[in-house]
């Protein structure tokens, strides 16, 4: 081990920090099981279920109508149109409820997990029985095996494992297994000869099985097999089976993405498990032993485990995670990528199993919430982890792979989920049955404004958990201060996922049934900034005000962080040791929101008033009146715009929240600004109105939010388009 | 067939050997055994297939007992083998047949459950070539489980030995 200067050695992230992956990770399989058994059954259930195939149908054949026999709006103005496409789509078509169908569906899923529970229970019976385990010989056969499994039984406190012997395996190699209550750890032959030949070796494989059992992660992991095993009989096999019969070719390539991303999911838990049991092996004794024994002839590199698939990590990996610890809790593309696509599966069928049993469902973001606060759970602590991790080693974080595998999962989600056809409603969005689809080239800009949003969640979360590291780090246990870093992520991600995913379908509706006469590029834009001003005011208020009073929180004078507890770190720290952390400074946001709105009503008032000193009161008319008052509002907009671009520019960290901080700030003068300018345009026409007298909130709750959600555009770009910012590479544990 | 001291058991012979070449692995010989004719070929191999949940241990340890075992059960079935065929030899009969009831004879002696249990009454001698085939035979079942070339002749020398010395005993009977 490498030792610093002055013979301490440097310190090494703990990984069991929030404890092992293993059981989020299954918990990540059984959401995307239940996320897709449901779109893979319903079709069963249709031709299962009396009625729900007709009452579909009926649905379906009504949106057809309906789409055929839109009313021409062209022409009329902006409130006819929405007036008359409002009631015509309400009034005509009754929605498919089928109670039916919805305890079908949660009758499959409950299904599939009572047979992976029988699997479960069933497999240490079946190992036992196909592999002819035997107990292990008593200690007269084999003395030395039985004195180094006291030793290390010792050592590691397991003491409800019982050892199995496979006298046939002649593979220097163990394996725990087992169901609650009953562990068992294997000792193959070539094992149990090693114990007297080379003693190390066999205490590096035991020290690492006893891992599995201290760890806790052989009930997740013959879980998470027994729930492929069950899922793949129960749901695969029939969908694969009844899309082939029926010649659905559309819905084969979807199956395949569903059965790959199931599959990943099932691989990266049982991976996680290995690197977890050697970083625990490790920590019981040296690495070095568990280093040369991982030395040896490698598994064959299949092609899965080259790219980082397969169900078991290669050697080399586990000997590079053994020297730095940190790259057992790296979480990277296909994490986000798993985590995304589920959320975007759970999302479809949790509303299709609503529509099935109420003819009046809650809104999206009610379907949104348990999932997004699953999805914010995974996402904080894994990046928590990293983060610690960064704040001990000094390195720089590199979470970037996340978000775009998160945002691709969002992405992927969103094109495979409709293609099953299981609900009416689908027909619109996805663009069959006489509604043609977006453009192939608004889908590629949404998808991008979808990994751009993923990778700035990523980046904020990351700043997030680093303005709270030093508070977190000095508390008994940091899983009070992660949950409120998830529940406040939770808030931010169920805000923007439930307007962002469902922008493609509305966009499409807007462009084909209110604006047909309407560029759908101008539709899409004016859908992105405009449509949070009417239905997401409150939302994107409290979004915004989270995204920059979250991290600044940390400030706080009641927060008070004290030295790094002794959890952080698996070598010990200086007693002098303090986890600093990218120091959150609102006044920078504040200062960027005032120059930038004070700027702005300056210039404004400067332009009204040369403006009227030109134009003779004579020739003031109803079109300057109008003018005066739309320049003032898009001064509101364009001072919170300015206020981000300013706020970006000289700040270092934390930008997102400096960035969101300054636009808020910037739209109150601006809005005053606006109302000055209103007056000035009473004046062009007729008596002035003093300023104070003029209160035009429905505009001016109609700009702020649509300056909010530009501000957001404006700062993603900035932030995504700018040089990488080392963002920890400030922290470090000083001594 | 009739049952004398003089019959070959594969256990026993396998025993002898173990005891011979490797007797510190005689504590395991008999829990080994027992698993051995419970198993498959794949796993009398030795040579499972890795599970997804085992630890990365793809090194093979050579062990005299499960290559004793596999060398004394190749010799098995090579005698055997050519015991029917000498058998229906001196019946008669055509080639072709004599290549049908041994392919049928071979069938139904892998059908045959508890090879441990089986015996086969060996002759009362073997000539020169005879015993050079069964060396050989034993030589390459050694080898290809894991055993050097050296310990592989090392084992047929023993089983060599030990059937010798039942071939006498039953002459002498």
């Amino acid at each position: 081990m490498n030792r610093a200067a002055g013979g301490r050695e440097p310190p090494r992230s703990n990984p069991f920090v929030l404890g092992a992956d293993t059981w989020y990770r299954f918990g990540l399989l059984v959401a995307a099981v239940v996320g897709i058994t449901p779109l893979l059954t319903a079709p069963r259930g249709y031709a299962i279920v009396p009625g729900a195939l007709a009452s579909k149908n009926d649905e379906e054949a009504c949106i057809q109508r309906l789409l055929q026999g839109m009313p021409d709006v062209t022409g009329k103005a902006l409130v006819d149109r929405l007036e008359t496409m409002g009631r015509y789509v309400v009034e005509t078509c009754h929605p498919h409820v089928s109670a039916g169908m919805g305890l079908y569906t949660i009758a499959m899923i409950a299904a599939v997990f009572v047979l992976a529970l029988a699997i479960y229970w069933w497999i240490p019976r079946r190992l036992i029985r196909r592999r002819r385990l035997t107990p292990l010989p008593p200690p007269s056969a084999l003395p030395e095996v039985h004195r180094q499994l006291d030793e290390l039984t010792r050592i590691t406190g397991v003491g409800e494992a019982r050892f199995l012997f496979d006298p046939l395996d002649r593979r220097v190699t163990g394996l725990a297994f087992g169901r609650v209550g009953r562990r068992h750890i294997v000792l193959s032959r070539g094992l149990v000869h090693s114990a007297t030949t080379d003693p190390a070796r066999f205490r590096a494989v035991m020290l690492h099985e006893l891992a599995h059992v201290r760890n806790g992660d052989i009930d997740p992991t013959y879980l998470t097999i027994a729930v492929w095993r069950s899922w793949v009989i129960l749901v695969l096999v029939p969908a694969f089976a009844s899309a082939i019969v029926s010649q659905l070719g559309g819905v084969v390539w979807r199956l395949v993405v569903t059965a790959l991303l199931v599959r990943m999911v099932r691989d990266a838990t049982l991976r996680s498990r290995e690197h977890y049991a050697d970083a625990r092996a490790a920590r019981w004794g040296t690495p070095e032993i568990l280093h040369r024994a991982l030395s040896g002839r490698a598994l064959p590199r299949r092609f899965a485990r080259r790219w980082g698939w397969g169900n078991h990590p290669e050697a080399e990996h586990r000997r590079a995670a053994l020297t730095d610890p940190s790259r057992v809790i790296a979480v990277g593309f296909g994490d986000g990528l798993a985590l995304g696509t589920t959320t975007v599966y759970s999302l479809t069928s949790l509303t299709l199993i609503a529509g099935w049993l109420s003819p009046d469902p809650p809104g999206e973001w009610v379907h949104l919430a348990p999932f997004t606060a699953l999805l914010a759970c995974a996402l904080t602590f894994g990046i928590f982890r990293v983060v610690l991790a960064a704040g001990l080693t000094g390195r720089p974080t590199s979470l970037g792979p996340l978000g775009i595998g998160l945002g691709t999962g969002f992405v992927l989600g969103t094109f495979v989920t409709p293609g099953f056809g299981v609900r009416p409603s689908d027909v619109p969005l996805s663009g069959d049955g006489g509604m043609p689809s977006m453009p192939p080239a608004l889908w590629l800009v949404w998808a991008g404004l979808m990994v751009a949003g993923a990778l700035l969640t990523v980046q904020w979360i990351t700043d997030l958990l680093a303005a709270w590291l030093p508070y977190a780090a000095s508390r008994r246990t940091p899983l009070p201060t992660v949950l409120g870093c998830a529940a406040v992520t939770a808030v931010v991600l169920t805000a923007w996922l439930a307007f962002a995913l469902d922008l493609p379908s509305s966009v499409n509706m807007t462009a084909r049934m209110v604006f047909p006469d309407v560029p759908q590029v101008l539709v899409f834009l004016g859908v992105l900034i405009v449509e949070p001003a009417y239905g997401l005011l409150a939302g994107l208020t409290v979004f915004v005000v989270l995204l920059w009073a979250a991290p600044f929180a940390a400030t706080a004078r009641w927060v008070r962080a004290g030295p790094p507890r002794t959890w952080v770190s698996l070598t010990p720290l200086p007693e002098t040791a303090r986890l600093a952390a990218p120091r959150p400074i609102p006044a920078r946001g504040v200062q960027a929101g005032l120059i930038a709105a004070c700027g702005v009503t300056f210039g404004l008032l400067t332009v009204y008033l040369l403006v009227f000193l030109a134009v003779p009161p004579t020739r003031r008319s109803d079109e300057l009146a109008t003018l005066l008052v739309w320049s003032g509002m898009a001064a509101g907009v364009l001072a919170q715009i300015l206020a981000v671009v300013l706020a970006v520019t000289v700040t270092r960290t934390l930008r997102l929240p400096h960035a969101m901080l300054a636009a808020t700030l910037a739209n109150l003068p601006a809005g005053a600004g606006a109302a000055v300018a209103m007056s000035l345009a009473s004046c062009a026409t007729g008596p002035c109105v003093s300023p104070l007298a003029i209160t035009d909130l429905r505009l001016m709750t109609f700009l702020y939010p649509s300056g909010l959600v530009v501000s957001l555009l404006v700062a993603m770009l900035l932030i995504l388009r700018g040089p990488q910012v080392r963002g920890m590479a400030d922290l470090r544990a000083g001594g | 067939m009739r049952r004398t001291d003089a019959t070959l058991r594969i256990p026993e012979l396998a025993r002898r050997v173990v005891g011979a070449v490797a007797p510190e692995e005689l504590p395991l010989f008999e829990t080994t055994c027992q698993a051995y004719f419970a198993s498959g070929r794949q796993a009398r191999a030795g040579r499972r297939r890795l599970t997804e949940l085992e630890f990365d241990g793809q090194e093979i340890v050579p062990l005299v007992t499960t290559a004793a075992l596999g060398a004394t059960a190749a010799v098995f079935e090579f005698l055997a083998s050519r015991i029917y065929e000498t058998t229906f030899e001196e019946a008669g009969g055509d080639a072709w047949i004599r290549r049908l009831v041994r392919r049928v004879l071979r069938f139904f002696r892998r059908l045959r459950r508890r090879p441990a249990t089986r015996s086969l009454t060996l002759p009362p001698s073997f000539s020169r070539e005879q015993l050079l085939k069964v060396r050989e035979v034993a030589v390459r079942a050694a080898t290809s489980l894991d055993m050097t070339p050296q310990k592989a002749e090392l084992i047929a020398d023993a089983i060599l030995g030990q059937l010798a010395t039942s071939g006498r005993d039953n002459a002498g009977e």
